[in-house]
């Protein structure tokens, strides 16, 4: 075996002497070794150092220092599972409109040809009423409220497959409240499955976007 | 030193490999339930992964930082960093893993807003090196030994390069692998190895006249 000089072998002896080498670059470094006192010296102090090291806790943590951390931490997951929960109240209302859609099969229809029935205000249901004015009033908690909808409104638009998405101007589909706001833009989701429309309200000043899911509804 | 006895001196290198394998990859799986507990809402699973890697996450932030009062800070930050994050854990390394790079980033972010508070007393390369204040080491019980030794081994960890001090901080502190810190700092094995002996090399120098 061709003997590497101190250069090539330097860098390898950490990896020696922490047992991290592969059985080649180990018995590279092995016959090197035996030739040349000065990187043995290096191995020597890459473990004495490695001893002392490990010898130097760092200084014990007090128990009630822990427990205190532990309960901050509580408070933390419960502010999270709290996100959850009113997370969890918009999906439970958008079962309750899917309840109220006809229980009869309904006829399959291209999207583009789909027309689109008239929305009654009382069909337009609680998602958008609720949420809105929730989620501004909790601002310093919001990154929790806003990601969690964004994810629910992700996995809504991939169940419902969406065919295209555009701009619109027909406010007539908006909520009042919505409507009324110049600096709210519409964007119609064309979805593949023809037994829902999905449109999404974007804020143009402000980082918040809501998206409207309802049934469409049976001609009779 | 004769040859046979200096080749004694040298120990095969091994970690008892297979024992800690194993107990790693038990940790592992252990870790990897209760993250999947932690994502159905389960909030004892947090409480699990807490108490399993506090003092780890402790020990890291301790060293990177050399203040026990800022590595508790920082333990605290991380574990709610991981209460926030899970959602996106994808676990293409282990909990132990993301947790430790997550410990890392901020004891050093933590650093970098302290050494913007205090940079002249904190700029660490132009501070005096603890071995070369040729102050004299009080007479001294075992107890005052150690402590001095203790500090001694803070103030040397602080004048080693950042990047340096976080591998070998994590390897030779933490009981990372090499394969673990590269895949934490998101650089390859032979870098972890370079930097690893670069650390000790640097901590040899600066603590010439504690360790001999």
């Amino acid at each position: 075996m061709t003997t590497m000089d101190c250069d090539e072998i330097r860098t390898m002896l950490a990896g020696y002497a922490d047992g991290e080498l592969a059985a080649l670059e180990r018995e590279a470094v092995e016959a090197h070794l035996a030739q040349c006192g000065r990187c043995r010296a290096i191995v020597a102090d890459q473990k004495r150092v490695q001893r002392v090291l490990e010898s130097n806790a760092p200084p014990p943590v007090p128990a009630e220092r822990w427990s205190a951390m532990s309960r901050r931490l509580a408070d933390e997951l419960a502010g999270r599972k709290h996100a959850d929960l009113v997370t969890q109240h918009r999906l439970d209302s958008l079962d309750d409109l899917e309840d109220e859609s006809p229980a009869e099969p309904r006829e399959t229809r291209e999207p583009a040809a789909r027309p689109r029935p008239p929305r009654p205000a009382a069909s337009r249901g609680p998602v958008l009423k609720v949420l809105g004015p929730r989620v501004k009033a909790r601002r310093p908690r919001l990154a929790w409220v806003a990601h969690a909808v964004g994810a629910i409104a992700a996995a809504v638009l991939l169940a419902v497959g969406i065919a295209a998405v555009r701009r619109t101007t027909d406010f007539g589909l908006a909520p009042d409240a919505l409507a009324t706001q110049a600096d709210v833009e519409l964007h119609e989701v064309e979805v593949t499955d023809p037994n829902y429309n999905v449109i999404v309200y974007a804020g143009g000043k402000k980082d918040l976007a809501f998206m409207w899911v309802e049934p469409v509804e049976s001609p009779n | 030193m004769d040859r046979a006895k200096e080749q004694a001196a040298w120990p095969t290198p091994d970690k008892g490999a297979g024992a800690t394998e194993a107990a790693r990859d038990a940790e592992a799986a252990r870790d990897a339930e209760s993250v999947e507990r932690l994502r159905k809402g389960d909030s004892r699973a947090f409480d699990d992964l807490f108490r399993r890697h506090r003092e780890a996450a402790y020990g890291i932030a301790y060293r990177l930082l050399g203040n026990a009062e800022d590595a508790l800070d920082v333990v605290q930050e991380s574990f709610i960093h991981v209460l926030r994050g899970i959602g996106s854990f994808r676990g293409q390394s282990s909990f132990r893993t993301w947790l430790f790079r997550i410990v890392t980033h901020a004891a050093l972010d933590w650093r970098r807003c302290r050494a913007v508070r205090l940079a002249a007393s904190l700029d660490a390369e132009s501070s005096p090196e603890p071995a070369a204040t040729g102050e004299r080491r009080r007479s001294p019980t075992d107890e005052a030994d150690a402590a001095d030794l203790k500090e001694a081994i803070d103030k040397a960890l602080m004048n080693v390069s950042e990047k340096n001090r976080v591998a070998l901080v994590l390897y030779a502190l933490e009981g990372m692998s090499y394969q673990e810190v590269a895949e934490a700092l998101g650089i390859s094995v032979g870098t972890v190895m370079s930097r690893i002996f670069n650390a000790r090399q640097r901590l040899r120098e600066l603590l010439a006249s504690e360790i001999g």
